[in-house]
């Protein structure tokens, strides 16, 4: 009956939740979400709609229990959910709660801004990638492995294009004048063909950037890198930098392309992997070349080499950057999940759209 | 969210202090054209419409936003939360009495034809506050919202409206965002059968994330059409067969309305595709705007259509009139009958969507080879499939 009434009694009690890194605890009153009562108290949280959709305020409950306003399945994963993910938004607290909110870690990112961009040179990587270097009109702070979004500006009226492109080395302590991007070429599209149809040296662009939050993230778990096409450049930078700051966890790198004549980058690789103190093994996976001809390397998709034994660790422990095709993305979310790599150690950008929903479109 | 704030700073908007009262005032005319006697007073929500539509460019706009220092009480007052859940049983009266008065007693053709069209527009127009409440965090509202949906069998719109368009709006993705050069007709065919279609989707998946099978009671379609079967067998075993046309029509005509309502909001605007082949976040730029006041009252300021994709959270009470935002030439009560007429359309249209694009704040998304060529030319290429470069 104590019990009972107890139970009761604390029903209209205040809570008190805990923010971690950080330890930041804050009450929630009965009748509030938690992102409600973060946002009562000034607390800088992460969100967006406010209303369970968008999954801005994703964060993971360490202690606990919380009430879902609506499903968070809607917008979280299985594999989010069994990790502990919850939204803050659609969070009634059933008791003390203590969250984790992965941001806090994460690096402060400078602001986009808009800068002027000269070629100052082009050259094939491969028979469909470019790589494009730049000179700014100041020095451009950014974290390896964002992007920025390139306009071409040619005098025509109008003439507005823009794509955006990672950056493809790793930044300079200061900040970076001099700047490449890979760039593959669409046929039939204005933008590319533009850039292809002739040496564009010497032509001005418009920068706009640095954008995006697919950076390292600090730790000493083994690194799975994954990437496909040109999704090598922002793997690269992130490496690069990773290399420059002696890194002292084992990565392994798969690097899937059609052929050959679609690998790129190889020896900044193999530079690379000297450079680093510890294990950095890259493998690249073709999935269409020819049988017979020439190539001695792993043939097949890069999803099949997602395990332990190809990529020389324990996957469940290991944090793993993904960049490349979403279809490419979603096979190896698929891989990652079975093998149980955790859902808060695995890297893309989080804005999934088409990808959430096997919806044709 | 930051954002530049057009109009003049007020207490409130017009609008928002009438709250539902026009979507009232719309439930209970049937009731009033009865009183009077019916014959042509059946018709007297269409008179009225009408003469709204007529009187809306005249009235103008209402830029009213309110003092920013005072949004976190007006967010909380209950009045306008109230004033929502009263459409709830004006919704079910107006139907019930509409289904009464078309099986039970002799009305000639053109009362009967005169008075359909009134019910209808009653409950059609008390979509908007459904679609209000269906975006509350309390699942009260939610539930009330569902509620006012039933009688026009709408409930599926809630889950794809929250969980697809809101987040894919201005999109490939989205069947509710309209292409510039893109016909009315097979918009609204596409865009009704797919919305359906992807509430379904969105269900399935997420009982099958859950481990449910989809024919589970946790399915909130299944809920939602055992709800609505329920209440079309009251009104079937109240009235008679010759409810389930009624039905039919009450179903039809709100669907028809949001779906043009959807045409115009988002026409011809599209996200910037990021590296990885997803799109920028929603922002005001990615809707019209518009805050004429007859049309904005009638439709629960969901014109003010920008603030409301950007801060989906905000209550109508609160919703702002952005300054980043395209503005539609007309309000939506002149907008909707022009988009059934294509070439007024696009005389209308077409101008203000390509002065917009001028700005180079979105991505032109048409029709393939609709676009004068200088706007073909701000396409980035391959925008629009999933595929990165
Ligand atoms: S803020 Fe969008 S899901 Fe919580």
């Amino acid at each position: 009956m104590q019990k009972l009434f107890n139970k009761f009694k604390n029903r209209n009690e205040p809570r008190t939740a805990t923010i971690q890194p950080g330890g930041e605890s804050f009450e929630v009153p009965k009748n509030r979400t938690l992102l409600q009562a973060a946002n009562d108290k000034g607390i800088d949280f992460p969100q967006h709609c406010t209303v369970g959709t968008c999954g801005s305020c994703r964060c993971k409950l360490l202690e606990g229990e919380v009430r879902p306003l609506r499903d968070f399945s809607y917008t979280l994963t299985r594999a989010e959910i069994s990790d502990g993910y919850i939204l803050a938004c659609q969070s009634m607290l059933k008791g003390d709660v203590v969250v984790e909110l992965e941001s806090r870690g994460e690096l402060a990112t400078q602001p986009a801004e808009r800068f002027t961009a000269n070629i100052t040179s082009t050259g094939m990587l491969t028979h469909d990638i470019m790589e494009v270097s730049v000179q700014l009109d100041r020095p451009l702070t950014y974290t390896a492995g964002q992007f920025a979004d390139l306009l071409i500006n040619n005098g025509l009226e109008g003439f507005a294009r823009h794509r955006s492109y990672s950056f493809s080395c790793a930044p300079e302590v200061g900040g970076s004048s001099d700047l490449s991007f890979h760039i593959r070429r669409v046929s039939g599209g204005s933008y590319t063909e533009w850039l292809f149809e002739k040496d564009r040296t010497g032509e001005t662009l418009e920068l706009h950037g640095p954008n995006g939050s697919f950076w390292l993230r600090a730790d000493d778990a083994p690194i799975l890198c994954i990437a496909g096409g040109s999704g090598m450049a922002p793997i690269k930078a992130i490496l690069e930098e990773a290399a420059a700051h002696h890194i002292k966890r084992p990565v392994t790198y798969l690097f899937g392309a059609r052929a050959q004549r679609d690998l790129y980058c190889l020896e900044e690789m193999q530079a690379l992997a000297k450079q680093c103190p510890t294990t950095l093994q890259f493998i690249p996976i073709l999935s269409e070349e020819p049988e017979g001809s020439s190539w001695t390397g792993k043939r097949g998709l890069v999803t099949e080499y997602i395990n332990p034994a190809a990529v020389g660790f324990d996957l469940k422990g290991c944090h793993t950057y993904l960049c490349g095709p979403p279809v490419m993305i979603d096979a190896a979310l698929e891989v990652l999940e079975c093998n149980q790599v955790p859902t808060d150690h695995i890297h893309y950008d989080k804005f999934l759209d088409s990808r959430q929903l096997e919806i044709e479109s | 969210m930051s954002s530049a704030i057009a109009g003049n700073s007020g207490p409130l908007s017009f609008v928002a202090r009438v709250t539902t009262l026009p979507h009232l005032t719309f439930a209970i005319l049937p009731v009033v054209g009865y009183l009077l006697g019916g014959g042509i007073y059946h018709w007297i929500t269409v008179f009225v419409l009408l003469a709204l539509m007529f009187i809306d460019p005249i009235i103008g706009t209402d830029d009213t936003n309110h003092d920013e220092a005072d949004e976190g009480a007006l967010q909380e007052k209950l009045f306008y939360r109230m004033m929502l859940w009263v459409t709830l049983p004006a919704s079910v009266a107006v139907t019930i009495f509409g289904h009464w008065l078309l099986t039970q007693t002799s009305l000639t053709t053109s009362e009967t034809i005169g008075f359909l069209l009134s019910l209808t527009l009653a409950t059609g127009f008390l979509a908007t506050t459904a679609h209000e409440l269906c975006h509350h965090t309390q699942p009260v509202d939610r539930l009330i919202g569902d509620l006012v949906f039933t009688p026009i069998f709408m409930c599926d719109f809630h889950i794809y409206h929250n969980f697809m368009h809101h987040i894919h709006a201005a999109t490939p993705i989205d069947p509710g965002t309209a292409r510039y050069g893109e016909k009315i007709y097979p918009f609204l065919i596409n865009s009704i059968v797919r919305k359906t279609r992807m509430a379904w989707q969105i269900e399935k998946k997420r009982m099958a994330d859950n481990g449910k099978p989809t024919w589970h009671p946790s399915n909130l379609m299944i809920r939602f059409i055992v709800l609505q079967a329920a209440w079309l067998g009251l009104l079937v075993a109240l009235f008679g067969l010759w409810s389930i046309p009624i039905c039919f029509v009450q179903y039809l005509f709100p669907r028809l309305l949001l779906a043009v309502g959807d045409y115009l909001e988002h026409y011809g605007l599209g996200r910037k595709q990021l590296p990885d082949g997803s799109y920028e976040k929603i922002r005001p730029n990615h809707a019209w705007d518009d805050s004429t006041l007859v049309s904005s009252m009638l439709f629960c300021q969901i014109d003010r259509h920008s603030d409301h994709h950007t801060n989906v959270g905000r209550p109508y009470q609160i919703l702002r009139v952005m300054d980043e935002a395209p503005r539609l030439p007309q309000g939506y009560l002149t907008m909707i009958p022009i988009a059934f007429i294509p070439s007024l359309w696009r005389k209308q249209m077409h101008p203000v969507v390509e002065a917009y694009y001028d700005k180079g704040e979105v991505i032109p998304y048409a029709m393939p080879d609709a676009l004068p060529e200088k706007y073909a030319a701000m396409v980035p290429e391959g925008w629009g499939q999933t595929l990165p470069d």
